[in-house]
């Protein structure tokens, strides 16, 4: 195998789960999520004497977050709602693992854009001017759907309050 | 910890997810035919840009339908459809220089190498590219694979886009490119053993060295190119692709 391809290999290799991770977030589909990060490395490999130099990870999330955003040109998926989904019984926010499928399932109440922002703002930690550039969008539009998505996510992911004997004797809430 | 972070940290292990293996060999196979697909195109569609400009009629649709194989035959009576560039003065069916014979056959065809316009604004430092190509029993020049610089200008010293040896319609190619510099020796190394490359230097410009590997087998890597004191010269991008 050429040396090229060696490189590719054991870039692949690292950054194959991580890819797949975001495009997870991305599309909160599992299959929709290996797709996409099949697709991104195929092109990253097209691309591969070009980028190899550069920071080959930023030109597959790119490429990652392109093709996902291509879906949104696709007949139009509204998740939007203001509506948020209805919270886990405290009994269920005990449990570690339902609690954090409770917080990624706040993200399907986001528009797919909103989604994008906030996993690549805050997942990945991205300024906005990045996450600008790898949507294809004004720094105007990612600061407004960063906003959209977080007063969202603040009406939904708060915490319940800790649920007291007092409240489940006479069914007070607080 | 706030809400916004207890978001982040579920996204940081989402529950129901669980990163699967990639196919790798299937990413590098279909990565290689879109590079594959890229080049080709780019090389026919510059070809026949030139040759509207060249010559009309029968001459045209006679070279223009192998060029053009998967669509439409171009001919002088079809306006074209954007701005050409300037043929260079020795441009001949596309070509630019001469064509160089290589010695390695495939299927009873000897593959050849040639160079071809580029204009292509994704890669405004590339005005030409090696094509690995061969003719049919009735003459005619049927493109394979082109290697062209993607990277920084495609005249800049050293190594530029070498294609590894691979398969092309079930026929074996060589391992090729083109070095820009004095270069009297070109090697490579595969399986432990070095390889020396062939050579021609290209008609048009004698600084660019076209070389290629009489074998055909696959791995060759860790290109070196040898001036004529012996002293190596710069490497440029001597990585070998694939596709």
């Amino acid at each position: 195998m050429a040396r090229g391809d060696d490189e590719f290999v054991e870039f692949a290799t690292a950054s194959s789960a991580r890819l797949q991770h975001v495009a997870y977030l991305l599309t909160g589909n599992r299959h929709e999520a290996e797709d996409a990060a099949q697709t991104a490395l195929t092109r990253t490999y097209a691309a591969w004497q070009r980028v190899r130099r550069r920071d080959a990870y930023a030109y597959a999330r790119t490429v990652l977050a392109n093709h996902v955003t291509d879906q949104w040109r696709r007949p139009y998926r509204e998740y939007a709602t203001e509506d948020p989904p209805e919270r886990p019984v405290p009994h269920d926010l005990a449990d570690d693992v339902t609690r954090r499928r409770w917080l990624i399932g706040m993200l399907d109440a986001l528009s797919p854009r909103e989604r994008a922002v906030i996993v690549l703002r805050h997942y990945l930690d991205l300024p906005e001017a990045e996450v600008a550039r790898e949507l294809n969008l004004s720094v105007g539009t990612v600061k407004s759907l960063n906003s959209r998505g977080l007063a969202k996510l603040r009406l939904t992911v708060d915490v319940p309050a800790p649920r007291r004997p007092e409240q489940s004797e006479n069914g007070a809430r607080r | 910890m706030t809400n916004l972070d207890d978001l982040v940290d579920a996204m940081g292990s989402p529950p129901d997810f669980a990163a699967q293996p990639v196919d790798l060999l299937a990413v590098m196979a279909a990565g290689g035919r879109i590079r594959r697909r890229r080049r080709v195109v780019v090389g026919a569609a510059s070809a026949l840009a030139v040759a509207a400009l060249l010559v009309g009629g029968a001459q045209v649709a006679e070279w223009a339908a192998p060029a053009a194989r998967g669509g439409p035959a171009q001919t002088a009576d079809q306006p074209t459809p954007s701005p050409t560039p300037s043929p260079s003065p020795t441009a001949s069916n596309g070509v630019l220089g001469d064509i160089v014979h290589t010695g390695v056959k495939a299927k009873g065809a000897e593959w050849l190498l040639y160079a071809r316009p580029i204009d292509d604004k994704a890669i405004p430092k590339t005005d030409f590219g090696i094509m690995l190509g061969r003719r049919t029993a009735d003459g005619e020049l049927i493109d394979g694979i082109m290697a062209n610089e993607s990277e920084g200008s495609a005249h800049a010293s050293g190594f530029h886009a070498v294609e590894s040896a691979m398969e092309i319609d079930g026929r074996k190619t060589p391992t090729f490119g083109y070095y820009v510099g004095p270069a009297k020796k070109i090697t490579g190394q595969a399986h432990g053993k070095t390889f020396t490359a062939r050579q021609a230097t290209w008609s048009e410009d004698p600084s660019v060295q076209i070389f290629w590997f009489a074998t055909t087998e696959n791995g060759i890597a860790k290109l070196t190119a040898l001036g004529s004191d012996g002293r190596r010269l710069p490497a440029g991008h001597n990585s070998v692709g694939v596709g």
